[in-house]
């Protein structure tokens, strides 16, 4: 029951209300949870007509318009695999959009809400997950010591965006995290995020701890966040940086060109 | 001593308004904004002693002030740990306390106030932050989510008996007392501390600490995405809300001024940042609120500091409406050469010494930065000079030491 200012309870009953989100206020937001969901399933498109509606609401961010359009193509027999495709290229144009300076945060968040919505409305008439193909693996995480995560899900979005299988370990992560993972997903890049100054230490921390694995000739590394520059990305020893997600992006297009997979 | 202590308080205070104000001083002042652990890295302190041990980090901090001359003593921004622990802080990590020894405390940003909560807030804030948002953000204050609204009583106050009688409210009960005396333990180590700096000639750097209003929902209560997703779906309760936080942080400045005697109000400004949203956005929900929290601290005959993390070069057209020569502005990242443009003849700049160079560059490339931020700002604009942020805890002893010693080579009249 939540107290009520200018509503009076009869009873004098305790008015506990913290309950309600206490196990939100004392569980820290999963990996990713700022944009969503944002992972795509689908990657080609399956039979049935693209729905312009729904792009252009959704990609206008019009919440509510977008997910009644959805609603509506399924209660009309729509195929769900060609709305997740049509909510696919939606998320491309919101990418590009981001890209272009016009979209910023906020409409990555919504777009994500969207897509989550709409991924609920079609679960129940898939009968099968599909994997897209990718035109690359990266392993991404927020470096040790540093418990950051708005940057970082903002990078791994408009990768996922873009096409890359990002491997998310979320914040915290030690060296031998990235380590185990890179080597577990065979990814051939590898990208740090930190908000804090000390972040650069175990950026630093982490490259050595490639080194010594015998991993850092396979794997490119880029870094970003609020303090780097050339000078820490000099200190650190990885390959590039970025303070956007965007640069963040075109490395790993270069990068992955370079590797002759344009395109998975 | 003492007389030439008050002269030296009186030339560093004349150094700084001279900058303010726009006139010429007879030398660039150098201020860091304020002080992290870097006091304690450099007396040989751990992070979680620091905030403990206060007697000794203080020293520490003294030692700094002391060792290299800054024009004002940086206030602190090292929090105690013990009311910390005995409050049970839900949202904060701290070393050994979710983070190891050398770690420095950090933010767990969460939604503390759903989005189905606005009304509840703006009806009855006190009562909100009271019976919900403390419940939810420390251990301690559990029970007072069980806390019946107090106008019930208001004839019989007797009647808030079967609260009062509640074993879980006389332990919160010592808990609070406990957290008040650990709370006297620390300010009286602060205060002796600034007490004798002042003594020695040096003006503390502020005594007030403020949020905007946009700031305060996104980051005490809904959190970044609450912000965002409510920016489409509730625009206007996220704007009444803003506006109503303003004026509380507002009040609280002013509060905070007269009770520390130091008019200079820290205003920290987070998420007016570049790539937080858009200049629309930027309009509507951040600016507004900031400009008037900006006027109001003026009339009230403070004076408002502007902390910007962050990029703020889309935002420099904003901040050149700011009333000139009353607003220093202490930037983290922007782009100098348009930073120069829009304040020069309005406000002065503060900080922007990347922190790259501070913790790993050469003597040489902080004295050459600082070089070219006098070039460019000290005659026109009017320049403090400082790291971006603050000066980091791993900054390079040496490289501090070659930030002043710049100063005192090319910032004189």
């Amino acid at each position: 029951m939540l107290f009520r200012p200018g509503g009076f309870d009869p009873a004098p009953v305790p008015c506990y209300t913290a309950a309600a989100t206490e196990e939100a206020a004392s569980t820290p937001e999963p990996a990713g949870a700022v944009m969503g969901p944002c992972e795509l399933k689908l990657s080609s498109t399956k039979g049935g007509a693209v729905s312009k509606e729904l792009i252009e609401a959704f990609s206008g961010i019009r919440e509510e318009e977008a997910v009644r359009i959805a609603r509506d193509l399924l209660a009309q027999g729509s195929d769900p695999l060609q709305l997740l495709d049509d909510c696919r290229q939606a998320m491309r144009i919101v990418g590009d959009r981001f890209e272009a300076g016009e979209y910023y945060m906020p409409e990555l968040v919504l777009s994500g809400e969207i897509l989550r919505q709409i991924s609920e409305l079609t679960k129940p008439l898939l009968s099968q997950e599909y994997s897209p193909r990718r035109r690359a693996r990266i392993v991404f995480g927020t470096v040790e010591g540093d418990i950051h995560d708005l940057a970082k899900d903002i990078v791994v979005f408009m990768l996922e965006v873009n096409g890359y299988e990002v491997i998310d370990l979320g914040i915290d992560v030690p060296p031998e995290r990235f380590v185990e993972a890179l080597r577990e997903a065979q990814a051939p890049i590898v990208g740090m995020s930190g908000f804090l100054h000390l972040a650069s230490v175990s950026m630093k921390r982490t490259v050595d701890a490639l080194k010594e694995a015998g991993l850092r000739d396979q794997v490119r590394v880029m870094i970003g966040g609020g303090q780097i520059d050339e000078v820490i990305r000099e200190y650190t020893g990885a390959d590039a940086w970025g303070n956007n997600a965007m640069q963040a992006v075109s490395l790993a297009n270069r990068w992955t060109e370079e590797r002759g997979h344009p395109n998975g | 001593m003492a007389e030439e202590a008050r002269a030296q308080f009186a030339a560093r205070m004349k150094r700084f308004t001279d900058t303010v104000s726009l006139q010429q001083p007879d030398r660039v002042p150098v201020i860091p904004w304020n002080f992290h652990f870097f006091p304690a890295k450099q007396s040989g302190m751990s992070s979680a002693d620091a905030m403990v041990d206060h007697g000794r980090f203080y020293a520490a901090l003294k030692d700094q002030v002391l060792k290299y001359e800054f024009d004002m003593a940086p206030a602190c921004s090292v929090y105690p740990g013990p009311p910390w622990e005995i409050l049970g802080l839900k949202n904060w990590k701290w070393p050994g306390h979710g983070l190891a020894d050398d770690r420095i405390f950090q933010f767990v940003e969460r939604e503390i106030m759903t989005a189905e909560e606005y009304d509840s807030f703006l009806a009855d804030p006190d009562g909100f932050t009271a019976r919900v948002v403390f419940p939810r953000t420390t251990s301690l204050l559990e029970p007072l989510g069980m806390l019946p609204p107090l106008h019930w009583y208001l004839s019989f106050p007797y009647l808030l008996g079967p609260f009062l009688g509640m074993p879980a409210f006389a332990s919160m009960l010592d808990g609070l007392v406990k957290v008040g005396q650990e709370w006297n333990r620390h300010a009286a180590a602060s205060g002796a501390c600034y007490a004798e700096l002042e003594v020695l000639g040096y003006p503390k750097s502020y005594g007030s600490v403020a949020f905007t209003g946009f700031d305060t929902v996104s980051l005490w209560l809904r959190g970044n995405r609450g912000t965002m997703l409510d920016m489409y779906r509730q625009p206007d309760k996220l704007l009444a809300a803003t506006e109503i936080c303003s004026a509380m942080q507002t009040q609280l400045a002013i509060i905070q001024c007269q009770i520390s005697g130091n008019p200079r109000v820290s205003l920290f400004v987070y998420r007016g940042a570049e790539g937080f949203m858009s200049d629309a956005q930027f309009e509507r929900f951040f600016w507004p609120t900031l400009r008037a929290q900006v006027h109001a601290i003026l009339e009230a005959g403070c004076v408002p500091m502007l902390f910007l993390e962050g990029d703020f070069t889309p935002r420099l057209k904003y901040i050149a409406e700011l009333p000139r020569g009353q607003v220093p502005l202490h930037f983290d990242r922007v782009d100098r050469a348009q930073a120069r443009q829009v304040l020069a003849g309005r406000n002065c700049f503060w900080g922007n010494i990347p922190v790259s160079i501070m913790e790993h560059g050469t003597q040489q490339q902080v004295e050459e930065d600082v070089r070219r931020l006098i070039e460019l700002f000290a005659a026109d604009c009017g320049l403090i000079v400082d790291s971006a942020g603050c000066i980091t805890d791993d900054a390079r002893a040496e490289n501090v030491e070659a930030m002043v010693e710049a100063v005192h080579k090319y910032g004189v009249r």
